[in-house]
C-alpha cells in the first residue's frame, strides 16, 4: 500500500493546480457576467471580407 | 454559419480547397472550376441566401425604427465636460463608455446591440452586459460624435443613460471575485477532505496500519488548516467584530466548533489516535460560504436594478447662450446660467424665471397634488415639472445647493439614524453559544469518572455535531429566496432585514399621491343643464390647466356636445388658478371656483352652495359656470381613487396593521380621500412638511414597526427614517435612495403583497430554525449518551443542511396569488 505515498500526494497537487486555475479564471474577470455569454453564442461570425 | 475563411488562392495547390461554407473539401472536379469555393450547389445556394440575408439584415438594421423611440438630440453628449465625465480616454484616441439601456430583455437585444460596430462607422467595438442591462462602447470620437451613437441606440428603442458615477459596481465586482476565489478554495479541501475521510471510514470497518491512518490524518489536517485558515478567515473576523461590539452574531459559534474541532483534529493527528473532525469542518466552512454567496448576489441584483432606475433621471438642460439653445449636461450648470425649460420637461436648477408663464408640478417637492400657476419674476425649484409652456430661467443655484440637494442631506440623516435591528438568527447564536458550552460542561462532568480523555473527547464530539450549521445556512437562504422571487413580483427589496423589521404588524402610513390616487384629475361629478356643455368647452379649450383640461376631456366624452364649429371668442380673460371668463357668440360666460365667481360678483344660488359644501367633503374641487349672470352647472373635479385601494387597506387591517394617511397635499383633498376609506381622522395628517413627517415618523417608530410608503423627495427623510420606507412607482430619484424597499408597479397591492410574503418568509426561517434545533438536540443527546462517532456527525451534518435547504426553496412566498 505504499503506493499511497505517491497517490494521495499527486491527487493533493491535482487538486491545487485545478484550484490555481480557478483563482486565475476569476481573477481574469470570467465569472463577471454569467448571463451575456450565453446570448453571445448565438450571434454569426464576421463574413468572410474576400468576398468583393 | 458563415465561417471566415481565407479565399482559395492563398492556399497551395496542393492542399485540399476547403468549401467556404461548410468547410469539407472541395471535390478536384469542381476546383477545375477556378471560381468555385463551394464544395457542391447546395452549398453554394445556401451560402448565397444566408449572404443576402446578412445584407438586407444589414440595411433593415440601419433603417427600422421599432415602435417605442424618442426624438431626442443627445447633443449634450458631445460636450467635452460630459466626456469628461462619463467617458474614458483610450490609446490611439478612442474613448470607452458605459451606458445603462432602457428595454434590453433577452438574446435578440444583445445581437442587434452588439452588431452596432457593423453598420455604425467609428462604433469600434459594443460589448453588451446584459445582467446589469449596460453596455461597454468603445468609439473613435473623430469619426461619429457620441451624440450619433446615442441617438442609433434610441432609435433601435433601447434608450441610453449615462450611469451615475459611483464605485459600487467596482466594488461589487472586486468583492464577488473575492467570494468566488474563497468558494474555490473551501469547496476543493472539502471535496478532497472528504475523500481522505471515505478512506479513514472505511479503514475504521475493515482495519487500517497505523501508518497510513497517519498519513491520512495528516493529509486532510493539511488541507482543512488550509481551508479554516483561507476562506475560514471570514468568520474569524466576523466573530471578532461581534466580541467587539458586544452583539451576538451567528459567526460565534460556528467560530467556537471550527477552532475547537480544528485544534481537537491537529492534536489527535499529532498524538496518532482519536477522531478528526476535518470533514465536517471543510463541509461546514464550503455550506455557510455558499449561503452568504447566495444572499451577497441577491442584494447586489436589488441593488443595480436601482442604481438602474436612479441613472433615468435626466440629466441635461438646455442652456441659452446668445441666440442659440444648446444641449448641455447638467454639471456645466452655474450660478448667473439662463436654461430654457419646455413644457413636460424637468427643471434642472433652482432660479428665477426671467420669461414665461407656465404651471408646475411640485407634488414631488411638497406633495400638493395641485399644480402652482408661476409667473416671470417667481423662484422654481430644480427637479419639479413644467407642465403648460415653456420658461426661460435664471439659475441661481444646482447640484447640492438647491432645495432638492438639501433634501438629500436630510435623507442620509435619516438612514444613518435608523437603528439597525439584531437578527433573528443572530440573536439566537448568543443564546446557542451560551447553551452548548453548557452541554460540552454538562457532557464533561458525565464522563469525568470515566477518565479526562473520555470525557474530553466526548465534550468535543458535541461541540462540534451541534456546530450550527443549519441556522448559518437557513436564515440567509429564506431571505436570499424571498427577495429573488420578490424582485420576479416588481418588489426590490435592498437588503435581506426588510423581511425580519416587517414582521410585526405595526403602523402603516400611506403618502397620498401616487399610492391612493391614480394622479389624474377627473370630473367625478356633475349637476345642471347639459345644453350648456359645448360653450363651456369652447371657452375651456383655450386655457391649458389639468383642471381645464379635466374638463375639456370629460365635455368632449359627452354624446352630441362637441365645441361650436367656429365659436367666436372675444374679451376673454383667464385668471390663472381661479377661472375664466369670455363672451362666446355674443352670451358672456365665467367658468371658475367659488371664489373667482364671489369676486365677479356672482350670487350663488342655495342649491349649488349645497353642492359646493357635498363636494368638498368628499375632497373634490367644485368648479361652477355661469351663462349670463346665472349659474347653469357645477364639477366635483378630483383625483381618481385607485380601484384596488380600499379593498386593499381592509385587508391590511384585517392583517393587523393601523393605516394613517400622511400628506403634503391639501387638508380638503387629504380629508375627503381618507373618509371614502373610513381612515380614522385622527391618523390623517395633511399640509405636513417634509420636516414634519420626518417628526411624525420618528415618533411613530419609538411605538413599534412602522412602515412609511411614498414617493415624492418631500416623503425620502420619512422613508429613511421609517422601520422600513417603501417607494413607489414613478417615485422620485431621492426617495429611491431612501427606501429599503422599490416597488415597481403602482397601487396598493404590491404593499399588501411584501408584507404577507414577509411574513410567510418569516415562518420559513422559523420552521428552519426549528428543525436545525430539533436536529441539534438529537444529536447533543447522542453525544451525551457517548454514541458520537465521526462517521454518525459526518452523516448528521450534511443531512439537517439538505432539510432547511430544501425548506428555503419551496415555500409559497411571493409567489403570484392564487385566485
Amino acid at each position: 500500500m505504499s503506493v499511497l505515498y505517491i497517490a494521495l500526494p499527486v491527487a493533493i497537487i491535482l487538486a491545487a493546480a485545478a484550484v490555481i486555475g480557478f483563482v486565475w479564471t476569476v481573477s481574469r474577470g470570467q465569472y463577471d457576467d454569467l448571463e451575456t455569454p450565453a446570448y453571445r453564442i448565438l450571434e454569426d461570425d464576421q463574413k468572410p471580407k474576400s468576398k468583393q | 454559419m458563415i465561417e471566415q475563411t481565407e479565399p482559395c488562392e492563398t492556399i497551395s495547390r496542393q492542399e485540399p480547397c476547403k468549401c467556404i461554407h461548410c468547410q469539407l473539401p472541395v471535390p478536384t472536379g469542381r476546383q477545375a472550376d477556378l471560381d468555385s469555393r463551394f464544395c457542391c450547389a447546395g452549398c453554394e445556394v445556401a451560402y448565397t441566401i444566408l449572404n443576402d440575408l446578412e445584407d438586407s439584415f444589414r440595411e433593415d438594421l440601419v433603417a427600422i425604427e421599432p415602435g417605442n423611440h424618442s426624438d431626442l438630440s443627445y447633443e449634450e453628449m458631445d460636450h467635452p465636460r460630459f466626456r469628461e465625465l462619463y467617458a474614458r480616454a483610450d490609446e490611439r484616441g478612442c474613448f470607452r463608455i458605459r451606458f445603462h439601456l432602457e428595454g434590453m430583455h433577452c438574446a435578440s437585444c444583445v445581437f442587434v446591440i452588439e452588431k452596432l460596430p457593423d453598420y455604425l462607422p467609428g462604433v469600434l467595438s459594443a460589448r453588451v452586459n446584459l445582467t446589469n442591462s449596460s453596455v461597454d462602447l468603445l468609439w473613435d470620437s473623430q469619426q461619429v460624435p457620441l451624440s450619433q451613437i446615442a441617438r442609433t441606440l434610441d432609435r433601435l428603442g433601447y434608450r441610453p443613460h449615462p450611469p451615475q458615477p459611483n464605485d459600487a459596481e467596482r466594488i461589487f465586482r472586486l468583492e464577488n471575485r473575492k467570494y468566488l476565489i474563497r468558494l474555490g478554495i473551501a469547496g476543493a479541501c472539502a471535496g478532497n477532505v472528504m475523500l481522505i475521510a471515505f478512506a479513514l471510514y472505511a479503514g475504521m470497518f475493515t482495519g487500517m496500519s497505523a501508518e497510513h491512518l497517519n498519513l491520512f490524518r495528516w493529509a486532510s489536517a493539511a488541507l482543512a488548516l488550509v481551508s479554516i485558515l483561507w476562506p475560514g478567515q471570514v468568520f474569524f473576523r466576523g466573530a471578532l467584530s461581534a466580541v467587539r461590539t458586544r452583539s451576538p452574531h451567528i459567526d460565534l459559534p460556528v467560530v467556537l466548533g471550527i477552532t475547537i474541532g480544528g485544534c481537537a483534529g491537529l492534536y489527535n493527528s499529532l498524538r496518532g489516535a482519536g477522531e478528526v473532525y476535518f470533514d465536517s469542518l471543510t463541509v461546514l466552512i464550503f455550506l455557510l460560504l455558499v449561503g452568504r454567496y447566495i444572499q451577497f448576489r441577491q442584494q447586489h441584483r436589488a441593488l443595480s436594478r436601482l442604481s438602474l432606475l436612479r441613472s433615468l433621471t435626466p440629466r441635461s438642460a438646455r442652456l441659452v447662450s446668445g441666440d442659440e439653445v444648446l444641449n448641455v449636461p447638467i454639471e456645466v450648470l452655474k450660478s448667473g446660467d439662463v436654461v430654457e425649460v419646455r413644457a413636460g420637461d424637468l427643471i434642472p436648477a433652482d432660479g428665477l424665471i426671467c420669461e414665461g408663464d407656465s404651471s408646475v408640478d411640485e407634488s414631488i417637492l411638497t406633495g400638493e397634488s395641485r399644480p402652482r400657476m408661476v409667473a416671470s419674476g417667481e423662484a422654481v425649484t430644480a427637479g419639479t415639472l413644467n407642465l403648460t409652456s415653456p420658461l426661460r430661467i435664471g439659475v441661481l443655484s444646482v447640484g447640492e445647493n438647491t432645495r432638492i440637494g438639501r433634501l438629500m442631506n436630510l435623507v442620509e440623516l435619516g438612514i444613518s439614524s435608523r437603528q439597525p435591528i439584531v437578527e433573528l438568527a443572530n440573536r439566537i447564536a448568543g443564546l446557542f453559544v451560551m447553551t452548548v458550552i453548557l452541554l460540552a460542561l454538562v457532557c464533561m462532568g458525565i464522563w469525568w469518572s470515566t477518565g479526562i480523555g473520555q470525557a474530553v473527547s466526548h465534550s468535543i464530539a458535541l461541540l462540534i455535531v451541534t456546530c450550527p450549521c443549519a441556522l448559518g445556512l437557513a436564515t440567509p437562504l429564506a431571505l436570499a429566496v424571498a427577495q429573488g422571487k420578490a424582485a420576479q413580483r416588481s418588489i426590490l427589496i435592498q437588503s435581506g432585514d426588510v423581511i425580519e423589521r416587517l414582521a410585526q404588524p405595526g403602523m402603516l402610513w400611506l403618502d397620498k399621491t401616487g399610492t391612493l390616487t391614480s394622479g389624474n384629475m377627473q370630473v367625478q361629478d356633475w349637476h345642471g343643464e347639459r345644453r350648456y356643455f359645448p360653450l363651456v368647452g369652447a371657452l375651456e379649450r383655450q386655457v391649458v390647466h389639468p383642471i381645464a383640461s379635466a374638463l375639456t376631456r370629460f365635455i368632449e366624452q359627452q354624446p352630441e356636445s362637441g365645441a361650436p364649429d367656429h365659436p367666436v371668442i372675444r374679451n376673454m380673460l383667464s385668471q390663472p388658478g381661479m377661472g375664466i371668463r369670455g363672451d362666446i357668440d355674443g352670451r358672456s360666460i365665467t367658468v371658475g371656483s367659488e371664489a373667482y365667481l364671489i369676486d365677479q360678483d356672482v350670487t350663488i344660488p342655495p342649491e349649488f352652495q349645497d353642492l359646493i359644501t357635498v363636494y368638498h367633503q368628499r375632497g373634490l374641487t367644485a368648479v361652477l359656470a355661469v351663462v349670463e349672470g346665472e349659474t347653469v352647472l357645477i364639477w366635483g373635479i378630483g383625483d381618481d381613487l385607485r380601484p384596488d385601494a380600499s379593498a386593499t387597506i381592509q385587508q391590511l387591517r384585517a392583517d393587523g396593521w393601523t393605516v394613517g394617511i400622511l400628506s403634503g397635499d391639501h387638508p380638503e383633498i387629504v380629508c375627503g380621500i381618507a373618509r371614502r376609506l373610513a381612515i380614522d381622522s385622527e391618523l390623517v395628517h395633511a399640509a405636513v412638511r417634509p420636516e414634519e413627517k420626518l417628526a411624525i415618523i420618528q415618533e411613530s417608530t419609538r411605538q413599534g414597526t412602522t412602515v412609511m410608503v411614498g414617493d415624492g423627495v418631500n416623503d425620502s427623510a420619512a422613508l429613511a427614517a421609517a422601520t422600513v420606507g417603501i417607494a413607489v412607482h414613478g417615485g422620485a430619484e431621492a426617495s429611491l435612495q431612501a427606501a429599503a424597499v422599490y416597488l415597481n408597479r403602482p397601487g396598493l397591492a404590491g404593499v399588501k403583497e411584501l408584507l404577507d410574503g414577509a411574513l410567510l418568509t418569516h415562518r420559513v426561517i422559523y420552521r428552519n430554525l426549528l428543525l436545525s434545533l430539533m436536529y441539534n438536540v438529537f444529536a447533543a443527546g447522542l453525544a451525551l449518551a457517548g454514541l458520537i462517532n465521526p462517521l454518525l456527525a459526518a452523516v448528521l451534518m450534511p443531512v439537517s443542511s439538505l432539510t432547511v435547504l430544501i425548506c428555503s426553496f419551496v415555500n409559497h412566498a411571493f409567489e403570484e396569488p392564487r385566485s
